[in-house]
């Protein structure tokens, strides 16, 4: 099937190497001695799929279990997916080129609503049934896990198993119980037995154990198990140390340029910022931090194993692993020579990243990107996000000073209790920063390109999990007025204005806090042709507002909607560990303005996270530095 | 010090790009952790120069790259590190020292190049009118295709007929009778360059049947040119 496919397909598409598999490090294991065999399906295209960490992480893993395989297989591009359909050539993975439909699991990741589309075209292109209720023994088992299967119930249909939180130890527990069971049966699935099995495991969450009952109005009355394994509430798993969890060392190098072309070290999980619209904030609580030792040794390895030419240390916030600046001078001096360079996805509005930013090497000094996300010290309060304006000003001038020329912006738009006074804010924030910039260029001599300013501009969605899934989403129309409202300000040529497209955000709302019922709505817009819907391109509206006309939902329900808070929400029989009376509270400290420390620095707020889940904060380097940021405010 | 090398671009590695080629070129090295040199300035790039770009789609045996180490090396330590190293898309098939130091480059010495191309016709093809076309074609004083440049409906009139010197036309036996392998030596290099398709559409000018697709496209040889106008390998070219 390889040598056809090669011959006859992969030279009449965009990007054959999406589809050539054959990397440096992928794991090729031997199909018959093995007892489960899975394939990881990341519901997008191979160069977003190949950039993302969390995907390297559980594929080394299961192919380091003697008797896992883990294959890989990404969403076809258009042009492919044409050709397999006109060929009858089914979905197949990278590795091994065999269909799909032959492996015992298929694992999808949950990384954003919009992919939704891409998994029920997956399945089908691999024909596989879409349904769970559809398919049969012989059919993959299919299972699904990530940061939106915190609330998988728009899924609910087509999953057999979810995973809620790190996959780490879940998924190794759920490949060993799955093992046994295909061991014990001669090679074949019961999977009846098996989700008696696995249902057992914490962590593990089978939709089709529970029924969800709703009221005349469509909010859910109850969700009640129906097994009598099936816990009332499932808690997220969570490592306690990241010491010692296993990091692939000799992640797959694509020949092709993919998002991130460089190796990805993971300093830390967890943040605790307590940005109020942030969901990855509240998910992976508590902090873990990694050893200087641990991250020194692994970079060696993953560079020797790679070859890559610069080593990023992600996280969620790298600036506050509380050993940064240990962790930066012994890297940088451990690659000295070799023109490999360090650098850090994501700054600080403090003058701390700055100083760390212009100690890496080879970083290119074209733009910077800074992330106030609102426009008034007032709403920044209300989102929690310690930033002041003063913090922006002197950070620009260091960065200008530095020799950056261009400054990126990055704003929320709809944010709650927003008025236009904040989006005067956003305006008066870019023009001072340019104005700075001009006034460091009048300084030096007028030498070098003037200054730019890009605000770039997205859509507020209020997210589960968060203490803002109260909230309704802004109108799109009013979205839309509040852009153009925006856009009259900049008439300056040197700031860019950008702004996201506010349909795609209301369908991503709709489906970041929908119900199981959405599930018949997903399927119906697919039939439509929906897939790719975060690739502006493919977005079709029309389709996905006759999908809930033909289901009979209503849209704005799921997205418009205030919610009392003693409202049962559909995602609330999952627990990420913060309890639901702590976003309340957080809600209320929003409305009235009031900010929440960070608990690195000192105090503990009983969030729930250290709490109802076997987990603690786990600094390397003491407590955070309190005065290099601006979260001290109460 | 500076090394010649030989390597193949496997079925794997047809659909790399000249620049995913060379950036996983660089991998390769940095995972062998050969002390390869680099240029001086901001943005120090990799001693590394390839003779000529393979079109995407295209598997080689022959191409070549020149490689400029910091340190002195012995070929057997150069090849222990290197083959852990290299991935499925390329093979390593030989290496040389240069110790000229004056050596002109890889890229200006390639004058030809072979290619065996496998071709599938629309309909069934007897052998007698491949030879018939191939002999069309030698008594052909041009030959015009048309290069279309990349995004863009602007089109260039080529005449390919110079750049010819040997075409090798024969059925594949015992399969479907459509199918056909076709060896050419061309012009190549900074003196001009035939690609293989090229000379299957120059083939249909000569009254070759119509071609459904061209299947496979394999280089065979890159060579230069001695003083005497022989072909020879740019390994021996080198002293």
């Amino acid at each position: 099937m390889r040598d056809w496919i090669e011959d006859n397909l992969l030279g009449k598409v965009e990007k054959p190497l999406r589809y050539q598999g054959n990397e440096m490090n992928a794991v090729h294991k031997d199909w018959d001695s093995t007892t489960l065999r899975m394939v990881f399906a990341f519901p997008d295209v191979y160069e977003i799929g190949m950039s993302h960490l969390g995907m390297s992480i559980l594929y080394h893993q299961a192919n380091s279990m003697e008797e896992c395989l883990m294959e890989r297989v990404f969403a076809p591009w258009t042009d492919m997916e044409g050709l397999m359909r006109q060929h009858n050539i089914p979905l197949f993975s990278l590795e091994s080129y065999r269909p799909v439909k032959e492996f015992h699991g298929i694992a999808f990741t949950l990384q954003y609503e919009m992919s939704y589309t891409n998994i029920l075209n997956m399945l089908d292109l691999a024909g596989v049934p879409l349904r769970w209720r559809d398919r049969s023994d012989d059919d993959p088992l299919v299972f699904m896990g990530g940061p939106c299967a915190y609330n998988p119930e728009p899924l609910a249909d087509f999953a057999d198993v979810i995973l809620i939180g790190e996959g780490e130890e879940l998924n190794i527990e759920f490949y060993q119980v799955w093992a046994e069971h295909l061991k014990r049966n001669g090679g074949k699935m019961n999977k009846k037995e098996l989700l008696d099995e696995v249902v057992k495991i914490p962590g593990v969450y089978i939709p089709q154990f529970y029924d969800v009952t709703y009221d005349k109005g469509g909010h859910v009355l109850a969700v009640t198990p129906n097994h009598p394994d099936a816990p009332a509430t499932i808690y997220k798993r969570v490592l306690k140390h990241m010491d010692n969890a296993f990091f692939p060392e000799n992640p797959i190098v694509p020949y092709m340029d993919v998002i991130h072309d460089r190796a990805m070290l993971e300093v830390q999980r967890g943040c605790t910022r307590g940005c109020r619209f942030c969901q990855a904030g509240m998910l992976y609580r508590p902090v873990r931090e990694k050893t200087v030792e641990e991250l020194r040794c692994q970079t060696q390895n993953i560079l020797s194993n790679t070859g890559h030419n610069e080593v990023s240390l992600t996280s969620l916030s790298t600036s506050d692993y509380t050993c940064v600046d240990v962790l930066l001078r012994t890297l940088i001096a451990d690659v000295q020579g070799r023109n490999i360079g360090v650098s850090l996805p994501s700054l600080r509005v403090d003058n701390f990243s700055m100083n760390l930013a212009n100690e890496m090497q080879k970083v290119r000094k074209s733009g910077l990107t800074f992330a106030p996300e609102a426009g008034t010290q007032r709403l920044r309060d209300v989102i929690n996000k310690g930033v002041l304006e003063e913090n922006l000003e002197s950070v620009a001038r260091m960065a200008f000073s530095s020799g950056w020329g261009k400054i990126k912006l990055y704003f929320m738009m709809g944010l709650p209790t927003e008025t236009d006074e904040d989006l005067d804010g956003i305006a008066a924030l870019a023009y001072k920063v340019l104005q700075i910039g001009d006034e460091v260029r009048r300084e030096n001599g007028g030498k070098g390109p003037a200054p730019q300013v890009t605000v770039s501009v997205s859509c507020f969605i209020p997210k589960p999990f968060t203490p803002f899934e109260f909230e309704p989403q802004i109108r799109a129309e009013e979205l839309r007025r509040r852009q153009r409202y925006l856009r009259d300000k900049f008439k300056h040529k040197r700031i860019t204005f950008n702004y996201h497209d506010s349909q795609v955000s209301y369908i991503e709302a709709i489906f970041a806090k929908g119900d199981r019922r959405l599930g018949d709505v997903l399927y119906r817009a697919w039939e439509k042709g929906c897939k790719f819907d975060g690739w502006g391109e493919y977005f079709y509206m029309d389709w996905w507002m006759e999908a809930f006309q033909d289901c009979g939902l209503d849209p704005e329900f799921y997205a418009y909607r205030e919610i009392p808070y003693d409202e049962i929400l559909p995602w609330d029989h999952i627990s990420s560990g913060v309890r639901k009376s702590y976003l309340i509270e957080e809600h209320q400290n929003a409305m009235r303005a009031e900010t929440t420390q960070d608990c690195r620095v000192g105090k503990c707020h009983v969030c729930g996270a250290c709490q109802d889940i076997d987990a603690k904060l786990d600094l390397k380097g003491g407590w955070l530095r309190v005065n290099t940021n601006a979260v001290s405010q109460d | 010090m500076l090394i010649r090398m030989q390597f193949r671009k496997t079925r794997a590695g047809r659909f790399l790009s000249h620049l995913d080629l060379m950036h996983t070129w660089e991998r390769v090295i940095r995972r062998s952790g050969l002390p390869l040199g680099f240029t001086q300035g901001f943005n120090p790039h990799p001693k590394m120069n390839f003779a000529s770009a393979l079109a995407v789609g295209t598997t080689s045996d022959t191409e070549y790259m020149d490689l400029d180490f910091t340190e002195d090396l012995t070929l057997e330590q150069i090849k222990e590190a290197l083959l852990p190293a290299v991935p499925p898309a390329f093979e390593i098939v030989d290496m040389k020292l240069v110790t000229d130091k004056k050596v002109p480059s890889l890229m200006s010495i390639i004058q030809r190049a072979t290619y065996t191309i496998r071709l599938e016709y629309v309909a069934e093809v007897t052998q007698a009118e491949l030879d018939q076309t191939v002999e069309n074609f030698w008594h052909m004083e041009e030959n015009i295709i048309y290069r279309y440049k990349k995004d863009s409906k602007d089109k260039k009139a080529v005449n390919i007929r110079p750049g010819v010197y040997t075409i090798v036309l024969n059925r594949e036996e015992g399969t479907d009778n459509k199918h056909a392998v076709l060896d050419i030596i061309v012009q190549s290099g900074n003196d001009g360059n035939i690609r293989p398709e090229e000379v299957a559409y120059g083939l249909m000018n000569a009254g070759m049947p119509l071609v459904q697709q061209v299947v496979r496209i394999h280089r065979t040889g890159l060579y230069a040119l001695d003083d005497d106008g022989n072909m020879i390998t740019p390994l021996q070219a080198v002293n």
